[in-house]
């Protein structure tokens, strides 16, 4: 997840000291909107992002530090962060105005790294900016939601979780799994817990830097059949 | 009289055998019309007409009505102007080579001091179309800069160019309530300030 926020970063990197360039096959300027068509790359130390379609919508009365507050990526996107992350998702808007990005999939967002995977239909970023830095408050994934977690090498895990809505909190490093017409299923593998709830909290304290999982309204650590065989399908989990 | 006679007479027997000796035939009337319509520049139906003018040291000076008055200078150390005439229809076409332009494209003002966008182009070749307005650049270089001020710049050296730019076209019309920029086959690099883009 903590990379995941650098796509942020990436997106808005123009507003920091990183050197970007853009290609495209047409770009098209009418003094209101930058629209941007056919193989758009876009590169900076961050990463690269790909799509077939940008447009850049101008702010008339320059009353935000940036001439184009409104960017919408269109199509076949893909974003390859220099960390190594990998975020394929069909469109997206960043709206500097609200502090707000958007993300739609299709049918679903997919990011992936080394450790671990998110799937979501749609997600949004909120964020603020502070000292010229662009920081991350909330990330909120929405519909159909699933995280996998396969932890590092020095710390490997085997985490599948599924929800309808999870809340992340980057400065405070806390997750919030809740299920709406379905309830949140978590299931450690490697440790073998399962757990049943409207709702789950994860956190990884600062400090020790230990990770918590605690579920709240009828909890369940055990899965009942269909539970089970739901979180095996959807993760494909043999064993 | 009788000379008068023999007169007409001669010239009738004349009249007589030229007809037999070259009789009007068909073809020879069909080309006949074909010449009558040749000849008259109004009857024309595939006629091209072309004239060219070389000229040096070029410098368009143009005025552009956006929401402020903005200007655009297009320098060429040569050109050729051509006239192409085809059906009443007239075409002017200007070919310039090794262009530099330098457009303005938006004047505001920040904290109340004025502010102006420009636009600096180079290109190998370009060509600009009097009918359309139309401006198509080819092999080109672009930079963009912020400059204080809503005077037209008459020097961008030592000036931080916001972004620096290659493409295959650029083109731009000066028809139209707006100033439409197109550019085909586009890097841009971005120098990151603010209002970098």
């Amino acid at each position: 997840m903590k990379k995941i926020l650098f796509f942020l970063h990436f997106l808005t990197s123009p507003l920091l000291s990183f050197e970007t360039i853009v290609e495209s096959e047409e770009a098209h300027y009418d003094g209101e909107c930058i629209t941007l068509i056919g193989n758009v790359h876009v590169e900076n130390a961050m990463g690269t992002v790909c799509s077939e379609m940008a447009v850049l919508k101008k702010d008339p009365n320059h009353l935000t530090k940036i001439d184009f507050p409104w960017i919408e990526l269109k199509s076949k996107i893909v974003l390859s962060l220099s960390e190594g992350g990998l975020l394929h998702c069909e469109n997206l808007f960043l709206d500097y105005t609200n502090m707000t990005a958007l993300i739609e999939g299709k049918p679903q967002v997919i990011y992936t790294d080394s450790i671990g995977e998110v799937y979501a239909d749609r997600a949004q970023i909120d964020y603020r900016e502070t000292d010229g830095t662009v920081e991350a408050v909330k990330v909120t994934l929405y519909d159909h939601v699933r995280l996998i977690n396969m932890g590092t090498e020095e710390k490997p895990a085997s985490q599948y979780a599924l929800a309808d809505i999870v809340y992340y909190f980057p400065p405070e490093r806390t997750m919030i799994l809740e299920g709406k017409q379905n309830r949140v299923l978590f299931y450690d593998t490697l440790r073998d817990i399962q757990l049943s709830a409207r709702t789950v909290r994860a956190q990884r304290d600062v400090i020790t830097k230990k990770e918590s999982v605690q579920g709240l309204g009828d909890v369940r650590f055990v899965f009942g059949p269909d539970e089970l065989n739901k979180i095996k399908t959807r993760f494909k989990i043999d064993e | 009289m009788f000379r008068v006679c023999l007169f007409l007479f001669t010239l009738a027997v004349v009249a007589a055998l030229g007809f037999l000796i070259f009789p009007c035939r068909p073809k020879d009337i069909a080309m006949y019309e074909e010449l009558l319509q040749s000849s008259n520049p109004l009857k024309k139906d595939d006629s091209l007409a072309c004239s060219q003018q070389k000229r040096l040291k070029v410098c368009k000076r143009i005025w552009y009505q956006d929401k402020t008055p903005l200007h655009i200078l297009i320098e060429s150390p040569e050109s050729e102007l051509f006239l192409l005439q085809q059906d009443n229809l007239f075409e002017i076409t200007e070919k310039l080579k090794s262009v530099a332009c330098v457009m303005q494209e938006e004047l505001y003002y920040v904290d109340g001091k004025p502010m102006q966008k420009v636009r600096y182009l180079e290109a190998e070749r370009a060509c600009y179309h009097y009918h359309s307005h139309l401006f198509i650049a080819e092999d080109v270089k672009l930079w963009k800069f912020e400059l204080e001020g809503h005077a037209p710049p008459e020097s961008l050296e030592h000036q931080f160019p916001l972004m620096s730019a290659t493409a295959q076209t650029v083109e731009f019309t000066l028809k139209g309530e707006k100033l439409d920029f197109t550019a085909h086959h586009m890097r841009a690099i971005f120098n990151t300030k603010e209002r970098s883009i």
